[in-house]
């Protein structure tokens, strides 16, 4: 059982009767530990107070995540949680940068960002609530203990009236006429019947996929991935409020910040990279003592070709996999749960429900899946076997239309609803060296002296911002703090940048 | 980009020209034929849409003097009322549905779900009654909204309806007020780039970007030369011209759009392809009127008659299928429900105007966009010309490159085109399904052998993304959002809520919460929206007071 149980368990009604089955012996995969600005939203929807829960967690603030040498050797970046400067008459700030540049502007795109600054200096406070200021244009998340997590989650939904059944899954009963599950049972001969299965059985999907035969996208020749390993070490320096992600000779090394430890782990392709050079190089780049031995997982990147079907739906990994480089597996169980919620069944079990869900995670899932992939592939690197492939391989059509769309002139294709929007993009593209051959030309009449003013007082801006701010760790010690008074005005939003 | 001809002398000319030119300064000319037929001789009468008004707001006009000069009215909702029962033996017979179709959301959000599920599960009869908008519409009752996001008044935002000609002259005045170039012509000569027309003599069969337009000869041989060309003219003769050298002939569309006019009355309304309505009978009129701050959607035994009253004039629009209605029949229509009773006291020609259907190919191609009503003039219910011009530019300038061939750029506006039109297309589609739906087993002139107008449009098959949204909210009151929506989710929901399509079942987790006092809750919204909307002036009184300021 992993996060995704407490969670699904954790949005109760009064009237349904939920019964969370989970065995203390299969034990939890806890990779996700940095999480999404979403999560704060999802926290406050379940009526958790957050110091209380960044007490149990171990929580330490995230601001975004620090790419390292994924353009080229020796590039390094920050994708934040908000956005780069103020539009000119609805024309994106970046424009403005690009045209600057093409003049001889020497800045880099991060200048502009606050959160990238902050970050970058290690300070942190809670956005302002006041919309004009320039501490107001960021969000946040947080860098959990994924363990303590899902115990602090399990605690909360028993409080609730959750009932909890430690064990296995031994049989699945079916309805014979339609297939529906009705039952599972135990090695005890318990058997539990239920009108509506959530299955968060991780990679194995006993219900969704070992019983109901659902199939499964492979994405793995995109996203080569399929192996990690974690480990946890000793804190050292300071406390940072962003995780990184290095890249390495087959993929990529994490490094979460906690209170009481630092996260670490190297995802990776095994067809590239033997196990044991990845642990070498894993205990090679740790800040302090390891304080496990790392723990081996392997995976295949993709989803099931329905997550609900008929009267079950998966969550979590049983659902499909897609590698933490962006943090993204909690947000898509909290979405599914949402989106459960939203679309809950009642006994006839309709296809359009079902269809619907599909069809929104569906979505979900592949701009996840693009954005991903744009890492990979928007390198430059050719040093290693696995760069050269990546960089070179074939890419989604919808990926492709997006970069180019970019490549021609900086525009980035706009979503309504999705995880990643046009700030994100702009992150990576703008940190892994793809440039756009032109700027917007509604902006070519303006001067250079013009947009340089600009560009400057923005600037100016983000940097007073960023200097007005706290360093991390004492905002942090400071609200975690037993006696504290410190409140938090600041919105919990599902987006993942600032609410202006 | 330093130049950019328009090609034209229509509404949507006129916008393209000063919307383009306040948003990229550049060089903006307007070739015309003749500048007085800017205007029709009908009349006609568009709703921009609140979306569309915050894209019109760029273009930096003053909102209370082009409403003025456009004679036009605040749009809060749609009025949907049925009419269709109009034989003798039904007079006193009570409308299958009135309702308003409010812009905005009805009802508020309980616990984080949508008010509609509670309204199902409170088993209230009136949706509308819970719509500040609406009630005000009813009312004819106006104010603009506040800013105090504390107030009820904040949650209103409006549409405008305007006489499209009146609008267009008020443009022309602007246009050359802010330095569009104005050329008066009779016909136009196009002239290919030079190397590309080396290139067609020997691949017949160009690809699409290679092939550019350099430049239009005006009638004195004088040679414009733009870096972008945008043809708004009824004709298209430069974009179809443009297209001619590639792989679309300009026969092949016309034919589509006539081969509608071939079929029988069941194959016509039977296929998803097919157009509904083929004509509209337009007129206007300045007696016994009133202004109203909605218009007013009746559906009548063949058809819809929407109408408009502005501040100085009413204006009608009978749609019809002319498979199923004839002009002569279509006249009488508009006689027996417009007032006064005789079209003798309309202010201009009653026009019947054959509506054609979508083009469906590309409208970026090289250095040329095609837009208004030269690529198509279907039934448009819940937008307009205008308003497409409007969102055509808005994405135009958005994907506007350096090199006006660029191939990626034109791509994401053609598919973004594409799926606007189908979009727009959906939500009539499916309105005008739901209307049937609602009408049922009237008779409506029906035989056995030559089924109703009403009764073709409950038997049009769906598309599948319109399939899957009916029956979603039959199901459950869920809305399937599709990301290239240009129509609001409300106006799904206050549609179908308003003609009483009540989902089947309402959120299961209704039942598991804690209502007792949602009926309450609901009761308190309804006599804050009863008090505040009895508190709120006419808006013909507004109205005046706003033009005094």
């Amino acid at each position: 059982m992993d996060d995704s149980g407490f969670f699904g368990a954790c949005f109760r009604y009064k009237k349904c009767a939920i019964t969370l089955i989970e065995s203390e012996d299969i034990g939890t995969v806890g990779l996700g530990e940095a999480t999404l600005p979403h999560l704060r939203f999802f926290n406050k929807k379940l009526g958790i107070d957050e110091r209380d829960f960044m007490r149990r967690t171990e929580s330490t603030y995230k601001m975004g995540i620090e790419f390292v040498n994924w353009g080229k050797l020796g590039d390094a970046y920050i994708h934040p949680f908000g956005d780069y400067g103020d539009p000119h008459q609805k024309i994106p700030f970046h424009h403005l940068w690009l045209k600057a540049k093409q003049a001889g502007l020497d800045d880099r795109l991060c200048e502009y960002s606050l959160p990238v600054k902050a970050a970058a200096a290690n300070k942190f406070e809670f956005p302002s609530d006041d919309k004009s200021s320039v501490l107001s244009t960021f969000s946040y998340a947080y860098h959990v203990d994924a363990g303590l997590y899902a115990k602090y989650l399990r605690e909360y939904s028993q409080n609730k009236g959750v009932e909890r059944i430690e064990g296995k899954i031994a049989e699945v009963s079916q309805a014979p006429d339609s297939g529906y599950i009705t039952s599972v049972s135990l090695p005890s001969g318990q058997t539990i019947e239920a009108d509506f299965f959530i299955d968060c059985s991780g990679f194995r999907g006993l219900l969704i996929e070992q019983t109901l035969n659902t199939g499964y996208q492979d994405w793995s020749h995109w996203l080569q991935c399929d192996s990690a390993q974690a480990v946890g070490c000793e804190r050292s320096g300071p406390l940072l409020p962003y995780s990184r992600a290095t890249a390495q000779t087959a993929g990529w090394q994490w490094r979460i910040p906690l209170r009481h430890r630092t996260g670490n782990g190297y995802v990776y392709a095994s067809d590239f990279i033997e196990d044991e050079e990845v642990t070498q190089t894993l205990l090679q780049n740790l800040d302090g003592k390891p304080l496990n031995s790392p723990i081996q997982l392997r995976f295949k990147t993709g989803k099931r070709n329905k997550v609900w079907h008929k009267n079950c739906v998966a969550i979590g990994l049983s659902s499909g996999f897609l590698e933490p480089l962006e943090s993204t597996s909690i947000y898509l169980i909290q979405e599914a749960i949402t989106n459960l919620i939203a679309l809950f069944p009642d006994n006839t079990f309709d296809d359009s429900t079902s269809n619907e869900f599909n069809r929104i995670m569906d979505a979900e899932y592949q701009r996840i899946r693009d954005f991903l992939i744009l890492h990979y592939h928007a390198t430059e690197r050719d040093d290693t076997p696995f760069w050269n492939y990546v960089r070179q391989m074939s890419i989604p059509d919808s990926l492709q239309h997006k970069m180019d769309l970019f490549k021609q002139q900086g525009h980035i294709v706009q979503y309504k609803a999705g995880l990643f929007l046009q700030p994100s993009w702009l992150a990576v593209y703008a940190g892994q060296r793809i440039t756009p051959r032109h700027y917007h030309p509604s902006i070519a009449g303006l001067s250079d002296e013009l947009i340089v003013e600009m560009l400057r007082e923005t600037k100016s801006n983000v940097a007073k911002g960023v200097q007005a701010m706290a360093g991390h760790e004492q905002p942090l010690s400071q609200y975690l703090d037993q006696n504290s008074t410190l409140t938090n005005r600041s919105e919990a939003s599902a987006s993942l940048y600032s609410k202006r | 980009m330093q130049s950019i001809v328009v090609l034209g002398n229509t509404p949507s000319a006129w916008l393209a020209a000063v919307f383009l030119r306040k948003r990229l300064n550049c060089d903006v000319t307007i070739v015309a034929p003749i500048l007085q037929t800017s205007v029709s001789k009908v009349a006609s009468v568009e709703s921009i849409s609140p979306d569309a008004l915050e894209i019109h707001d760029v273009i930096g006009l003053n909102e209370k003097e082009w409403m003025y000069h456009s004679g036009g009215m605040f749009e809060l909702a749609a009025q949907f009322v049925d009419a269709s029962q109009d034989s003798a033996s039904h007079k006193n017979t009570a409308p299958l549905f009135d309702f308003m179709l409010a812009h905005t959301k009805t009802g508020i959000d309980f616990d984080g779900l949508a008010f509609h599920h509670f309204f199902k599960l409170q088993n209230e009869t009136s949706f509308d009654d819970f719509s500040l908008a609406a009630q005000m519409a009813k009312q004819n009752k106006f104010v603009l909204p506040v800013a105090d996001q504390t107030s009820i008044l904040s949650t209103l935002d409006y549409g405008i309806s305007i006489d499209t000609n009146m609008y267009t002259r008020y443009l022309v005045g602007f246009a050359q007020h802010i330095g569009i170039n104005v050329e008066e012509v009779a016909a136009l000569n196009v002239i290919y780039d030079g190397c590309t027309q080396a290139k067609h003599q020997d691949h017949p069969q160009l690809d699409d970007h290679c092939v550019s337009i350099q430049s239009v000869v005006l009638d004195d041989g004088e040679s414009l030369q733009a870096d972008l060309f945008i043809d708004a003219s009824d004709e298209l003769a430069v974009f179809n011209h443009l297209s001619s050298l590639s792989d679309v002939t300009p026969e092949s569309t016309n034919t589509k759009r006539g081969a509608t006019r071939q079929r029988s009355a069941r194959q016509v309304l039977t296929q998803q392809d097919s157009t509904l309505f083929d004509s509209v009978l337009i007129g206007a009129t300045q007696v016994g009127h009133a202004a109203k701050c909605y218009k007013s959607i009746q559906t009548l035994k063949d058809g819809l008659l929407v109408t408009y009253r502005l501040a100085q004039q009413t204006y009608y629009q009978f749609y019809y299928n002319s498979q199923f209605t004839s002009e002569r029949q279509a006249s009488v229509v508009l006689k027996r429900h417009t007032q006064p009773a005789s079209l003798e006291n309309m202010l201009h020609e009653s026009s019947h105007t054959q509506l054609t259907s979508w083009d469906e190919h590309d409208k970026w191609r090289a250095n040329c966009v095609a837009v208004g009503q030269g690529i198509g003039n279907p039934a448009l219910l819940f937008t307009g010309h205008i308003e497409l011009t409007l969102r055509a530019m808005h994405r135009l300038v958005d994907l506007i490159a350096v090199d006006t061939k660029a191939v990626f750029n034109r791509q994401e506006y053609n598919r973004l085109s594409k799926e606007e039109v189908r979009r727009y297309d959906e939500f009539q589609v499916g309105m005008l399904k739901s209307l049937s739906l609602k009408l049922g087993n009237q008779p409506h002139s029906a035989t056995a052998t030559q089924p109703s107008f009403w009764t073709c449009v409950a038997r049009r098959p769906l598309s599948q993304s319109l399939k899957h949204k009916l029956a979603l909210f039959n199901k459950r009151g869920t809305l399937a959002a599709y990301e290239t929506d240009p129509i609001r989710d409300n106006l799904w929901i206050n549609l179908f809520m308003g003609l009483g399509l009540v989902p089947q079942s309402y959120l299961p987790l209704l039942d598991m919460q804690d209502n007792s006092d949602l009926d309450a809750k609901m009761q308190r919204l309804k006599s804050m929206i009863t008090h505040t909307t009895q508190q709120l002036p006419d808006v013909n009184t507004f109205l005046r007071h706003l033009y005094k300021a």
